[in-house]
């Protein structure tokens, strides 16, 4: 079966040839090839899984280029790691293909929704399976480009339009710096085999500086996939996609790519204890301030993006504090519980007749029941309570990071955790219970939609997500490591923390403090919503501006660069173009002037003829008389 | 024996004249008259050489020969030319004959 | 085997000017098919050859050589034959060359006259690559110039002929130029007892410690730099780059192809060839200013393409920038670096003719080519807008295109020299890679307000694409693609080649 793992990429990418060819003639009936196509790799996965938690990995390579004496080979590897993503991202996947078939519903470009779908799978399916970084690199590209088509897809709308482009831009820049990371590590490890470069690393053969220098460049990259601060500006916007869009890729998949790719590089960063502190402190800064964003927003998927943003940040959290495992495992669980969410989410604006402000929800609780008991289990597992998943990766994280005797961090991730259960459950107490606010905001001409559940095909994929969320947390408990045991194996990532027994008590205390203030404010009303953004206006319209960083962006990098090339574009149309244009018209100006010297007059002519004639002579015998000509 | 200098002084004053007269007389006709002076002028030079030159053979007697060939064809066409041109411009005067102008 | 392959090649298009000369005006589709048909056949013997080339070898293959015009001291040869740097490139032009045939459906005034300098442009093209003579490069090189001039002049856009006489004037310079170098070259191998225009018997001779007498380094220096300005206007390189844009933009779609697919690349040959052929000391010793140029290109390329408001002009520039790829992967002196160069004239062959193509089928239904006056095209023809959002992602080097494989090995190639042939390689190499984040920001800017965004009213009826435009956009992309999915495709063609070159510097 191992094999055989290659056939898993294989099938989304033959759906999305399939798709592209015969997209129009399909119509609709196109969710079935996507659909079908993702229960193969999902069976697929699920074998390889079964035989590698057993077994051994595989590898197979083939030639890819060669240049002067080195020879970079492409193919696809087995390991533990990647094991467990296949079924992460096949399994997010395959509910999302079935969901998007109800809610893409309708759509004129319900075919082409669902060749992006394919190719995307087939890009992450294929990023997960890299043998070598460069591979990595190759499909973290490809599924950034499905991510701007995807987010696009709504491309009449200018923000959809806009949006495509940002997350585009954004993630670029990190890629240029994971592509100087990868060239560099070619030069210097000679290779962009994981084992050769950690066999590089562990025998020191490349000076510790430049081992920084590489995992920041290579961290950069992952700082762009997986919005991390401060380039994380992109992730919020995009979900002007379609919300199963956001689900898979905005949440559980793609932007997890950063930290897989920290993961599989972890070596790497293990040799080098800046890089690590960078990446714990980014994780940390990020966490906490995409989390203090999400306490003001109201934008049912931005809350979720945000939310999404400072998960991963407790992600980098835990690989820079030698949270291996923990950082993977709250990947996973993470993975499950945020596309329970999202989908949960757009179950909820299919209900509202795709509006997706939380002031205009409420009460949404006894009209669709399923999405709300979906949603709120999804919400109890990111903010961190027994037994859901969230809670068992979030306390390894804890336990990592005191492990790493940083208060600072410690802190950060204390406030941060109980941040995440009050916006969350803020969220979900606005969402669906209370009085229904939908028609308070009536325009003139519009009239009242009633909100109403999503049929089963929407909501079967929340069931199966739930389940998940639920259970997803228990491969990795305080009582049993089976995930420990089975990603380290064999691999030199550290000693992982398993931590203090009062964490347990303590992790459940934060998430308490969290959702009962939100309880307080949201549900009972006993303290007013205007409460806190009275007591600090300021900081209220800071955060609501995302402190204003969009703003800056655009008036430190947007503007002068703009500008400057106006700049010198003058320039080179006056000036590197005048002087060109310049020389041709002093050439013709030259001719001019000398052109009127031709009079037509034969017997000037004639005269100028013979003068120079003589001159010649004259000068002749001069030379001959000085001795030239021999 | 006359020295072969004027011999060719003679041919010289005559190229000269010949010359002048093509490049200041505005009747074409005189032009063409000088321009057969400078010929013979050549002639003169030839025959000279031919027969007191320092190689005297009988080659520069035949190459005179041709020239007043080549000259009394020349003039015809040259005629003929000026001719056309009279018909058509109304004049033969050199100085209105500027079409080569620029 | 065919004996003189190359010879048939070369002079088959120019056959084919000759039957079209007597096929009379009228017949507008026997001289289409005509063309069509040479090019098809010059291109099927290009692939012949491409497919007998043998791999791993230095030689030159398929030579030809027999005296053509002999004076005495000199005698000028006709000499052919390809070796890996020039097989790339061979395929490369009668690709984009046939499908600039194809492309050239859209030209209805004057098509007989048309076709006939379509042909003679690539009897020229073909001959640039093949030609090992001094003499018989420079002929060709030259044969090049008249047809397009005519093509720009004649079938162009508004600026027509201010954009030819600028095009035959500027690169004329530059041919200028060249035969002063070629001259010098030609005659200081005079003075040391060798009467050779051949460009490998130069370079040993050029090359032999034996002669540095005669052949000083300054000397060379000189020479090395009078011929990196002549194939710099061709490249072209900052700043001599200002004809570009003029000509790109003002010639028929079809010429527009050819010009950025294949002549921009006659530059980069030249230099490779005759400059790093002959001179690799010199041309080390100025990988600096080379570097920095390139990375010049890059970024000024980028920036200028930012602001265009004309698409056409927008893709010009980041010709421009492209080209700056290839200047930093032969500066680095590495086989990493000029495979990268080698890599990016074919890619960026395939890629902007693909590009220019998209530009034309545009303004050929919205007449227009302001991006402003566009938008949302992706609505009324979405197959356009696809392929023209995978050209972009190409042009942007996204992996798994061919375009990705040339910036990956160039800028390897400028990590890896060493400090003795560039000192501050790093930095500049830094600085140029910021110059991918500008290419996919004007790219991605100029598709928002291109193909996504609301539809302009008056876009509302327009036509998809016509079968017979599928030809040139599913077999450019398909090329493109072939190439970024199995590089040793191309690779193993160059990569001898570029050892020689690489191992000729410090020896």
């Amino acid at each position: 079966m191992i094999e055989f793992a290659w056939l898993i990429p294989v099938f989304p990418l033959l759906a999305f040839v399939l798709l592209l060819l015969f997209g129009r003639i399909l119509k609709e009936r196109a969710a079935y090839v996507g659909i079908i196509a993702l229960a193969a790799s999902f069976g697929t996965s699920l074998g390889v899984l079964f035989e590698r938690i057993g077994g051994e990995g595989y590898k197979y390579v083939v030639r890819w280029i060669t240049f002067g004496e080195h020879t970079i080979t492409m193919g696809y590897e087995v390991t533990a790691l990647n094991a467990m993503m296949l079924i992460v991202v096949t399994t997010v996947s395959l509910l999302v293909h079935l969901f998007s078939k109800q809610y893409m519903h309708g759509d004129e470009r319900f075919p082409v929704f669902y060749s992006y779908l394919a190719l995307f799978s087939f890009s992450m399916l294929g990023l997960v399976l890299s043998p070598n970084i460069l591979q990595l690199f190759i499909f973290w590209e490809l599924v950034g480009v499905c991510s701007f088509l995807l987010v696009g897809f709504w491309y009449f709308k200018p923000e959809a339009a806009a949006a495509a482009k940002k997350a585009f831009l954004t993630t670029r820049i990190g890629d240029v710096g994971l592509f100087i990371g990868l060239v560099l590590t070619f030069i210097y490890m000679g290779s962009f085999e994981y084992e050769t470069i950690f066999a590089a690393v562990q025998n020191g053969l490349v000076e510790d500086k430049m081992i920084t220098i590489i995992a920041l460049c290579i961290f950069l990259g992952a700082v762009g996939k997986s919005a991390q601060f401060p380039l994380h500006v992109w992730l919020p916007d995009a979900m002007e996609g379609p919300t199963p869009v956001s689900a898979l890729i905005h949440a559980a998949t793609m932007v997890a790519a950063g930290v897989y790719l920290v993961g599989v590089m972890y070596p790497l960063f293990l040799a080098s204890s800046t890089a690590m502190t960078v990446v714990a402190y980014t994780g940390a800064i990020t966490a906490i301030f995409a989390a203090s964003i999400a306490l003001v927003n109201t934008d049912i998927k931005r809350v979720l993006a945000y939310s999404t943003v400072s998960q991963l940040g407790f992600m980098m959290v835990a690989l820079g504090t030698g949270g291996y495992v923990a950082g993977l495992f709250h990947l996973m669980t993470h993975a499950f519980f945020k596309a329970l969410l999202f989908l949960g989410s757009g179950s909820v604006i299919y209900g509202m007749h795709h509006r997706q402000d939380i002031r205009e929800m409420g009460g949404l609780w006894s009209k669709m029941k399923i999405t709300a008991i979906t949603f709120l289990i999804g919400t109890l597992a990111i903010a961190g309570v027994p037994p859901f998943a969230g809670f068992w990766s979030k306390e390894v994280i804890l336990a990592s990071v005191l492990d790493s005797n940083d208060p600072i961090l410690f802190t950060i991730i204390s406030i941060t955790a109980a941040m995440t259960a009050f916006y969350m459950f803020r969220l979900f107490f606005k969402t669906f219970t209370g009085k229904y606010r939908g028609d308070d905001h009536l325009e003139a001409g519009e009239h009242h939609h009633e909100p109403h559940e999503s049929p089963s095909v929407m909501t079967i994929p929340l069931i199966v997500l739930a389940i998940l969320a639920i259970f997803a947390g228990f491969v990795n408990t305080p009582f049993s490591h089976a995930l420990d045991h089975f990603l380290t194996e064999g691999l030199n990532v550290g000693e992982q923390a398993h931590g203090a027994s009062w964490l347990v008590p303590y992790s459940i205390a934060i998430a308490v403090i969290g959702i009962f203030l939100a309880y307080l404010i949201y549900y009972k009303g006993t303290i007013s919503e205007n409460f806190f953004p009275n007591l600090a206006p300021g900081v209220h319209k800071v955060l609501l501006n995302k402190y204003y960083l969009d703003e800056l962006y655009l008036a430190v990098f947007v503007r002068p660069v703009v500008n400057l090339g106006k700049v010198l574009w003058t320039i080179d149309r006056f000036i590197i173009d005048g002087i060109v244009n310049l020389t041709g018209y002093l050439t013709k100006g030259t001719g001019y002037v000398i052109s009127r010297r031709h009079t037509g007059q034969l017997q000037t002519y004639g005269l100028v003829t013979i003068i120079g004639g003589l001159a010649v002579i004259a000068l002749a015998f001069l030379l001959r008389v000085r001795g030239y000509f021999g | 024996m006359v020295p072969i200098t004027l011999y060719l002084a003679l041919a010289a004053v005559l190229f000269c004249i010949g010359l002048y007269g093509v490049l200041t007389r505005r009747h074409l006709v005189i032009v063409l008259v000088s321009v057969e002076l400078m010929l013979n002028a050549v002639n003169i030079n030839l025959v000279a050489f031919s027969s007191i030159g320092p190689f005297a053979n009988i080659t520069g007697q035949v190459f005179s020969l041709f020239v007043i060939t080549v000259a009394a064809a020349e003039a015809a066409v040259g005629l003929a030319i000026l001719i056309a041109l009279y018909r058509n411009r109304k004049s033969i005067d050199v100085i209105k004959q500027d079409l080569m102008r620029w | 085997m065919i004996p003189n392959v190359l010879s048939f090649l070369v002079f088959l298009p120019l056959v084919g000017a000759l039957v079209i000369l007597t096929i009379p005006n009228e017949h507008k589709n026997v001289i289409r098919t005509v063309a069509g048909i040479t090019t098809l056949v010059a291109l099927i013997l290009s692939i012949f050859v491409w497919n007998n080339f043998t791999r791993g070898l230095t030689e030159m293959q398929f030579t030809e050589n027999f005296k053509w015009i002999d004076l005495g001291f000199v005698s000028f040869n006709y000499e052919l034959g390809v070796d890996g740097l020039s097989m790339p490139l061979l395929v490369l032009t009668t690709i984009v060359s046939f499908l600039a045939m194809v492309a050239s459906v859209s030209i209805k005034e004057r098509v007989k006259e048309y076709f006939i300098w379509m042909l003679i442009l690539l009897t020229g093209m073909l001959g640039v690559f093949v030609a090992l003579d001094m003499f018989l490069f420079f002929l060709f090189f030259e044969l090049t110039l008249i047809p397009m001039f005519f093509i720009i002049g004649i079938w162009g856009g508004k600026e027509r002929e201010y954009a030819a006489f600028k095009f035959l004037v500027y690169t004329g310079l530059g041919s200028a130029l060249m035969i002063i170098a070629f001259f010098m070259m030609f005659y200081q191998g005079l003075k040391v007892g060798e009467s050779t225009l051949n460009f490998l018997r130069l370079a040993e001779i050029y090359a032999n410690p034996a002669y540095a007498a005669v052949i000083t380094n300054t000397f060379k220096s000189g020479l090395f730099l009078l011929l990196f300005i002549a194939f710099a206007i061709k490249l072209p390189v900052f700043p001599f780059h200002t004809w570009l844009p003029d000509a790109h933009v003002q010639a028929p779609t079809a010429a527009s192809m050819i010009l950025a697919g294949v002549l921009l690349k006659m530059g980069a040959y030249g230099l490779l060839r005759v400059g790093f052929g002959i001179l690799p000391d010199q041309a080390a010793n100025f990988a600096t200013l080379i570097a920095i140029l390139g990375a010049m290109n890059i970024i000024y390329g980028a920036l200028l393409a930012l602001v265009q408001k004309d698409l056409k002009k927008l893709v010009a520039y980041s010709s421009i920038s492209h080209m700056g790829i290839v200047l930093l992967g032969m500066a680095s002196f590495t086989t990493a670096g000029v495979q990268g160069a080698i890599f990016q004239l074919v890619s960026h062959g395939f890629i902007a003719a693909l590009l220019f193509f998209m530009v034309g089928a545009i303004y050929e239904r919205t007449h227009t080519r302001m991006i402003e006056e566009l938008g949302g095209l992706s609505k009324t023809m979405p197959i356009l807008a696809g392929f023209l959002l995978a050209a972009v992602m190409a042009s942007v080097g996204l992996p798994g295109m061919s375009g990705f494989i040339s910036e990956f090995l160039a800028f390897t190639g400028i990590f890896w020299t060493s400090p003795d042939v560039i000192p501050a390689a790093r930095t500049i190499a830094v600085i140029a890679a910021l110059g991918i984040i500008l290419t996919a920001a004007y790219l991605l800017w100029a598709m928002q307000r291109t193909t996504f965004g609301p539809l302009h009213q008056s876009h509302a009826h327009l036509e998809d694409a016509r079968p017979i435009e599928f030809v040139p956009m599913v077999c450019l992309l398909g090329l493109v693609i072939l190439i970024g999915v199995y590089p040793a495709i191309l690779g193993d063609v160059i990569n001898t080649t570029v050892i020689d070159i690489v191992s000729k510097i410090g020896g």
